[in-house]
């Protein structure tokens, strides 16, 4: 099997005597979109929260190409190219759609208070070539005729959109989204899916995804891992975690 | 509502006594920019000779725009074509084109077109049965697609999917998982063309510059509404000679600013793009996407641009759709300037120029249009007349696939209700364009650069001339001023009882334009002299129009009778049959006491008009007309929604039009 490029070993992650993760273990392969789901309290957000630094383990692995990032800062994570999005609108409201997409390549940017107030030499040429990137990220998400809106006018769906073009900006080399597709109309659903897509397919980005609305799931993903009480129940292809009897019960209860 | 806009920039229209004109003639233009018996890839090389660094193509890419200058059009042309070859397409093959107006779709029909292949495009929409027809006719083993959709319909070809053997794409979004080995990126393309040697430039351009301005360039294929579409053969000389018609009659500056909005499958977008482009020259420019076509317009400020009527109406809608959200004083502003701006040259006119219109026309993006162009028929006056007041110079245009543009507003007459005069022939190509109206009242046309035939269709082209000229199908007449004014599809006239034909359509979509007029239906065949109207007013517009005379009505039957009501309709009659021949004028009218409705049968669901059941229903009214009397007694029953019936008698107004 082809190298990981992000890998949790054993996780475990207490909050008093709540367990909100117990031994879980996954890979995420290139060119691969994950998908982890389970009834809520299951752990998800946990999970992600772990995997991206914001939480520690207080036991297991994170590892990222190979490199072990679990005691890393947190700032670190995204410096290195673990690229998230929340739950919820992040964006910036009174900025524009390009603007929120610059935003993204902070991490990125060298140069200080200082000379950005000079703004010549070094740091017009750094500008410069964020903003062609930025307006390549535009083309790649479609929103050639925004770039100048403000994102507090748009809707939810293309504020979305606008989010995970930042998240792009960052040039993640895995994307982590919470939830993305809540409070979304079927038709933003089917949007941002082909995005996600787009991003698996054209950006070469593997994709880890939590998300509720099973149809999208079950379409777009390659593997499914499912959660129950902190621990991977199953895992395999949409098709035969839709089967296993351990997720219908998870699911459905237990027949009487 | 009662103020009208006057016509100021119009010619006087043609007395109501004098012989109708049934021939007109053309001219020769004297503007140098003749296509000289050249093609299109021979006259793009010749121009990169003389434009050198110059941009001839603009693109907005990763938000900036890009241009392209003559020497790298021609060296990218060069090396597609090139790579095309290799591809195995040869002289008198075609490749078909499934494309929005991009700078790539551009240089691949130059690319097609230097190695004397021809090229057809088609409609982004077309549908995948209408491909794989296109792609059987045609023959055509290359085929070029914009992106995953379009790529989706070439891989879903059923019947004639293994002639295809190379489709080449420009956009790669969605496409990176697909693995038909047919499929080629537009780079790879371009890659294959960088191989070639000095010998293979060498022989490329020989072949060019051997090429026979008679051969084809283009394939139009006419949707077909009865039967399979038709593929209208567009030679260089065809496209050549029809883009030097625009240059002299409109005097089309050097290095115009040109957008290329409207399909290349329509052969408009051939003529007036991609080969006035090399002739005038034009540096064309591309909108980034039809999303962003507005904002693009507004940076670019054409110079020369056409649209079909519906993209003019839905500019100027957005303009009233902009004024609902401004500031009540802004509306007022805006309203008085369009009428001051509607008379042209008046101080009025010069004061709302700076306060307004200038304001209007920049963020339309026309502030620089002086060749603005409205192609295809049914272009509202209303319409056209708000452009001219905003002062924007739109422009009607007319012509057939066939037989290529033929008339337009140019040197100075702008009536709105015409399609302009014949437009000025190349005269290195043939004798002016010379028309006349047939027997049938069709729309006969001789000399210039002629209609070349159907492609693969021998029966379909014998078929077309008649008595040595270009039948077009269009009922056209004259006014006295050698304009025409289009009437109708031949096929949609109806004769009276001389013989004679008058177009009912044309009849009732000028009535219907009125705001006073909800529906209106002409009466006349074979068993009548004349053509009378019945016409079903506008209650809420014809209303206020009564409540601003203080004009006492209580129902729709007295609103509809009132001798006012019948004098302002009368008024829109006369401005009809100013354009129409004598035998088919409208001799008097009836307005309808009670409005049409689906629930008496008189109309559809969708608002059509059922005539039958309306003849029969009126027939005493319709007899009446025709027996020259002054009213009719009418009985008619009206079904209410809650299904009772009540009879309405009313005595019903008839009004001549002729004036005495």
């Amino acid at each position: 099997m082809t190298h990981a490029v992000l890998e949790a070993s054993g996780l475990t992650l207490s909050f008093g005597a709540i367990k909100a993760l117990d031994n879980v273990s996954f890979r995420v392969h290139p060119d691969e979109l994950l998908s982890i789901i389970g009834p809520n309290g299951a752990g998800k957000s946990s999970l992600l929260n772990c995997l991206s630094g914001f939480y520690r383990p207080q036991a297991g692995a994170v590892r990222f190409l190979g490199q072990d990032i679990t005691r890393l800062p947190t700032h670190r994570y995204a410096e290195l190219g673990v690229g998230r999005t929340f739950q919820g609108i992040q964006t910036y409201a009174s900025m524009t759609v390009r603007e929120n997409i610059l935003c993204g390549f902070h991490t990125r940017m060298t140069s200080g208070l200082f000379s950005a107030f000079l703004y010549w030499g070094r740091v017009r040429r750094e500008e410069d070539r964020y903003v062609r990137e930025a307006e390549a990220i535009i083309e790649f998400l479609e929103l050639e005729e925004l770039r100048h809106a403000s994102v507090g006018e748009l809707p939810y769906g293309l504020r979305k959109r606008v989010d995970l073009g930042r998240a792009l900006a960052m040039q993640p080399k895995v994307l982590i989204m919470d939830e993305p597709m809540a409070g979304m109309n079927p038709e933003e659903k089917s949007d941002l899916a082909r995005y996600i897509l787009d991003i698996k397919e054209g950006r070469r980005i593997p994709v880890v995804l939590v998300e509720h609305d099973m149809d999208v799931v079950m379409d777009i993903s390659d593997r499914v891992m499912v959660m129950e009480w902190g621990r991977s129940i199953a895992e395999g292809t949409p098709e035969e975690v839709r089967n296993d009897p351990r997720v219908i019960q998870a699911y459905l209860g237990v027949e009487a | 509502m009662n103020a009208r806009v006057e016509e100021p920039v119009v010619a006087e229209v043609a007395s109501a006594s004098a012989q109708p004109v049934r021939r007109v003639s053309g001219s020769h233009g004297t503007d140098p920019r003749s296509g000289r018996r050249r093609t299109l890839p021979q006259l793009l090389l010749a121009q990169a000779e003389r434009y050198g660094d110059r941009p001839f193509l603009r693109a907005k890419r990763h938000g900036i725009w890009q241009s392209t200058s003559w020497k790298q059009v021609v060296a990218t042309v060069l090396q597609l074509a090139h790579a095309l070859r290799q591809r195995g397409v040869r002289e008198g093959d075609v490749v078909v084109m499934l494309s929005e107006n991009l700078p790539e779709l551009y240089l691949l029909q130059y690319a097609t077109q230097a190695l004397g292949a021809a090229v057809t495009c088609l409609y982004p929409d077309a549908a995948p049965h209408e491909l794989d027809y296109i792609v059987g006719h045609s023959g055509a083993h290359l085929v070029v697609a914009q992106d995953q959709e379009q790529v989706d319909k070439a891989l879903a070809l059923t019947e004639h999917a293994q002639q295809v053997r190379t489709i080449v794409y420009l956009e790669d979004r969605g496409l990176w998982n697909y693995d038909d080995p047919r499929l080629t990126p537009y780079p790879s393309l371009l890659a294959e063309g960088a191989r070639a040697t000095p010998e293979d430039g060498r022989a490329l351009r020989e072949h060019i510059a051997q090429a026979s301005d008679e051969s084809v360039a283009v394939l139009c294929y006419t949707s077909g509404t009865t039967g399979k579409p038709k593929g209208v053969i567009l030679t260089h000389r065809y496209l050549t000679d029809n883009a030097y018609r625009v240059i002299a009659s409109f005097g089309v500056p050097e290095h115009t600013v040109y957008l290329s909005y409207i399909s290349p499958a329509w052969a408009a977008e051939q003529i007036t793009g991609l080969a006035l482009g090399l002739m005038a020259p034009s540096i064309i420019h591309f909108s980034e996407k039809p999303a962003t076509v507005q904002a693009d317009l507004r940076e670019i400020g054409p110079q020369f641009l056409l649209f079909t009527p519906r993209q003019w109406e839905m500019m100027a809608s957005s303009v009233a759709a902009a004024m609902l959200d401004a500031k009540p004083w802004r509306q007022r502003l805006v309203d008085w300037a369009l009428k001051a701006g509607a008379r042209r040259g008046s101080w009025r006119a010069r004061i709302a120029e700076v306060l307004a219109l200038r304001a209007i026309r920049d963020n339309l993006g026309l502030k620089h249009a002086r060749i603005a162009l409205s192609a295809g028929s049914g272009m509202s006056a209303e319409v056209f007349r708000r452009f001219h007041a905003m002062g924007v110079p739109l422009r009607n245009l007319y012509g057939s696939t066939e037989y290529g543009l033929i008339t337009a507003h140019w040197g100075g007459s702008f009536h709105p209700a015409t399609l302009g005069r014949l437009l000025q022939v190349d005269p290195q190509v043939g004798a002016p364009l010379e028309v006349e109206v047939g027997a049938d009242e069709q729309l006969l046309v001789r000399g210039a650069s002629g209609f070349a035939g159907y492609f693969r269709d021998a029966a379909a082209t014998a078929a077309v001339p008649r008595d040595g000229a270009f039948a077009t199908g269009d009922a056209i007449r004259f006014d006295e001023g050698g304009e025409f004014i289009f009437l109708d599809r031949v096929k949609d006239l109806r004769r009276l009882a001389g013989g004679r034909p008058f177009p009912p359509q044309f009849i009732e979509n000028q009535l219907r334009a009125s705001p006073y007029i909800r529906d209106a239906i002409a009466i006349g065949d074979a068993s009548r002299p004349h053509v009378t109207v019945l016409i079903n007013i506008d209650q809420a517009i014809v209303g206020r129009y009564a409540e601003g005379r203080s004009l006492a009505w209580s129902t729709f039957a007295d609103l509809s009778q009132l001798p006012e009501v019948h004098a302002l309709l009368r008024e829109t009659l006369v401005a009809i049959n100013e354009q129409l021949d004598g035998h088919a004028r409208v001799r008097c009218f009836a307005t309808f006491p009670k409005e049409l409705d689906a629930d008496d049968d008189e109309l559809t669901r969708s608002r059509k008009l059922r005539r039958d059941v309306i003849e029969q229903r009126y027939a005493a009214l319709i007899d009446a007309m025709y027996a020259g009397a002054a009213s009719c007694p009418l009985d008619v029953v009206v079904q209410y929604r809650d299904g009772t019936r009540a009879r309405v008698h009313q005595e019903v107004r008839i009004t001549p039009i002729e004036a005495s």
